[in-house]
């Protein structure tokens, strides 16, 4: 029975979210980094994950500075050897950023690139934005 | 005009035998079918696995199959994937001759760059090296793989100074293990009274944590549902359109707001029931995410003091004294699964599987961590470390010899998280004559290591049972279509037939694995992440220029979709479908050539689109292998 009702209150949350005429582009989700929990907003459009308060691609922080000028140039045969993953070669090709393990309710594991004003990107999201910016360019 | 009109007719006929081979419908077989569904197969499922992202290390053999031995061992453990890499690692590059301990650093022949020998490897040579392990060690005996802060420059500074090591007389090595094996000893000292034991700097355990995340989760929740209620009103007061349209949007409106004001409700009590969130304050950490944690605060669940102690007394005072034994008979207190029933924490679970859950606990000890950053601020600095040597040995060495050293313990300094466990530097350091595996995992999993080589009896840890075998199935890799002076034909028929033939095993041998629950690799080459017109087994070959690499996944599924059959392929990069985007696609949204889960990171790739860049199969338990294709086109490295 108390299985019962959370389902259904899950499902009248869900429905409530959903069926929300312009549904949010964005939704929050918290990633555990060790003893604490950092909370980043989906930006479902823009196909990343940026810590929360720099959701703004026109804010300060560097996240979008750098995700402006990553380059798929900037890597060679030996970034994707072993299947590494692209976006966490990237960042580290990035001068004091690095690349930090975080892991989600679920289990889930995920590498977030950190840049030296603290903010971050999901690797992933580090990635689109490099194939982006090398779409724009018609190259690598 | 004549090699023209037999290219064509050869083209068109090759095109006609590819279509019709790789079409499907819906009642073929059942066709669409997820690991460990199939109803007469073995309980094995590659469905459930932990979602892994393997950074920058070139682990993807010992990613995939961490979660294929996952998927086949009795009770799914978890497996340490860098575990699995570095045994490849040690046996595929024994050093000539076969004696001694080998390098921990090579020179790939793909990038020509060097690196360690844990990445780059190949899914059933990797399911071998592991095999003739006693035993094999959890992920959650190796913290790195799941705190890890760049575990590639930790991995690569211990790899560095492992080799510089080698290159050491005698008398140098001896007074190299004899002086930092006292530096370690006196931080160790100094540690012991610095940091208090047993209890100063708990480490959060699994049980801990698991609500903790319960509690960031109502708390993100509830900000999101805030958002929401603010959007919508927002949104209420700036309607627009006829009266009637106006009101109906306004009850709908009305209503998202009261259902949202009534989950609010309910979280905000599943919360309180939990404890209290709190921004923390910037600490001294060299961390860049927490030291100018401005841009991106962290926040930390503190939870009710009596949750706390609840589980402090019946939960980690018994795994404390009497370990994990007692530990589900611990859970099994009444008023302990009541608290955990009332924060959703699943108590329904059966005494193992909560045994299973939580037995991580006894891999986090808290003093510990501590020792750890004692121990890596003692060699992260590779000058006074050098300077500190010359003064106890007289012996003048290379600031390089230290530099590997420096750059670990560098990586390490503020991780409070243990992601080295308290004895892994001296662990490894007592191993520098050891093999690289032995060394690297004395690093980064000690426990486990000291139970590996000499395991309980009975031997309770995971193992491969004997009966268990890995299974290869190549294909062509790179067959020429290019029609050159001589013996056109001959290509042409060469690169059909191929073709044709790996069709049908390709086929084959996946239904066949996942109809038999069967985990199941692909050892593939990337270029279809860039499209799915890629092929790079009978067009342009896997090239690295065009960031193409060799890479191992898992099949996870199949399916038919409009007479097309696709397989889900999971990769190890985390919850994202970035690596597919099409980044022509329609303006202003996101597009990826292929459909993908964006929360579990797999995505669906037609047949014909794999097959064109499938180098090798690898299916664990009985299954044929069929070899097609030569061996000179099977060595380079995933």
């Amino acid at each position: 029975m108390r299985i019962l009702k959370k389902i259904a209150r899950v499902g009248l949350l869900a429905f409530a979210l959903s069926a929300m005429a312009s549904g949010p582009v964005s939704t929050l989700e918290s990633w555990r980094f060790g003893e604490d929990y950092i909370i980043f907003v989906n930006l479902k459009d823009k196909g990343m994950r940026v810590n929360q308060g720099c959701e703004d691609a026109t804010s300060s922080c560097l996240v979008w500075k750098m995700l402006a000028s990553v380059s798929l140039q900037d890597l060679d045969a030996s970034d994707l050897s072993g299947g590494k993953n692209i976006g966490a070669s990237l960042c580290h090709k990035i001068e004091n950023a690095q690349i930090v393990f975080a892991r989600n309710a679920k289990g889930r594991q995920a590498t977030f690139c950190a840049f030296l004003d603290g903010s971050m990107v999901d690797s992933g999201g580090l990635l689109l934005a490099a194939k982006m910016n090398a779409a724009k360019r018609g190259g690598r | 005009m004549k090699l023209a009109a037999l290219t064509l007719s050869l083209f068109f006929w090759m095109s006609s035998t590819t279509a019709l081979a790789l079409t499907c419908t819906q009642t073929d077989s059942g066709a669409t079918l997820l690991s460990g569904q199939a109803p007469n197969g073995q309980p094995a499922s590659m469905g459930n696995f932990e979602l892994q992202d393997q950074d920058g290390m070139g682990t993807c053999f010992g990613n995939t199959m961490s979660a294929m031995l996952e998927a086949s061992l009795p009770g799914h453990p978890h497996l340490s994937y860098q575990q699995i890499a570095v045994a490849y690692g040690v046996s595929a590059h024994r050093p000539p001759g076969g004696s001694g301990r080998g390098s921990a650093l090579y020179t790939d022949q793909f990038s020509g760059r060097v690196q360690t020998v844990s990445e780059g490897g190949f899914l059933c040579a990797a399911f071998e090296a592991v095999k003739s392990r006693n035993a094999l060690c959890t992920r959650d005996e190796v913290p790195l793989e799941r705190e890890g802060y760049n575990q590639g420059t930790l991995i690569r500074g211990l790899a560095d100074f492992y080799d510089a090591y080698a290159d050491l007389t005698d008398d140098q090595k001896r007074s190299m293990r004899t002086h930092l094996a006292e530096v370690m000893r006196a931080t160790f000292q100094r540690g012991a009274e610095e940091c208090h034991f047993p209890r100063v700097a708990p480490v959060p355990p699994v049980l801990t944590r698991v609500l903790q995340d319960r509690c960031i989760e109502k708390y993100t929740l509830n900000l999101e549902i805030d958002g929401n209620i603010t959007r919508l009103t927002a949104e209420r007061s700036s309607l627009t359109g006829t009266a009637s349209e106006v009101r109906d949007r306004r009850q709908a409106i009305d209503r998202n707001i009261r259902e949202l004001r009534r989950q609010k409700v309910r979280v905000e009590r599943d919360l309180q029931n939990l404890g209290t969130v709190a921004a923390v304050t910037a600490t001294t950490t060299p961390d860049p995410g927490k030291q100018n944690g401005r841009k991106a605060p962290r926040f930390r669940c503190t939870l009710l003091p009596a949750l706390v102690s609840d589980v402090e007394s019946r939960y980690y005072r018994v795994l404390e004294s009497q370990g994990a034994e007692q530990l589900s008979s611990a859970l099994e207190e009444i008023e302990t699964r009541h608290h955990l029933s009332g924060v959703l924490i699943a108590p329904q679970q059966s005494r193992g599987d909560l045994r299973q859950k939580y037995e991580g606990d006894i891999a986090y000890a808290s003093a510990p961590v501590c020792r750890q950053n004692q121990a890596a601020m003692a060699i992260s600095n590779p000058q006074s470390l050098r300077a500190e040597f010359f003064r106890t040995t007289n012996m003048c060495l290379s600031e390089d010899v230290f530099s590997g050293l420096g750059s670990a313990g560098r990586t390490l300094v503020g991780l409070n998280e243990g992601a080295l466990p308290a004895d892994g530097i001296l662990s490894a350091l007592a191993r520098l004559d050891q093999n690289y595996d032995d060394f690297l995992l004395g690093a980064i999993g000690p426990q486990c290591l000291q139970q590996i080589n000499n395991p309980p009896v009975p031997n309770t840890r995971p193992q491969i049972p004997a009966e268990l075998s890995c299974n290869s199935t190549y294909f062509p890799v790179h067959v020429p279509t290019v029609i050159g002076a001589d013996g056109e034909k001959d290509l042409v028929e060469t690169a059909r037939v191929a073709k044709a033939r790996s069709e049908e095993l390709f086929r084959r041998t996946i239904w066949d694995s996942l109809q038999n629950n069967r985990p199941l690799g692909i050892d593939l080459c990337t270029a279809f992440f860039s499209g799915p017109t890629a092929d790079s087994n009978y067009g342009v070959n896997c090239d690295a220029t065009q960031l193409h690499a060799y890479h191992a996944m898992t099949i996870t599924g199949r399916r038919c979709v409009n007479g097309e059959m696709q397989y889900q392929v999971q990769n190890s990069w985390g919850p994202t479908c970035n690596y597919v985007v099409n980044p022509a696609g329609s303006s202003g949204q996101i597009s990826y050539f292929y459909e993908c889960n964006e929360d579990a990171g797999y995505i669906w790739v037609p047949e014909d689109v794999l097959l064109k860049n499938t180098r090798s199969l690898a299916v664990l338990g009985a299954a044929p292998a069929l070899p097609v294709g030569g061996p000179a086109s099977r060595n380079r490295r995933q």
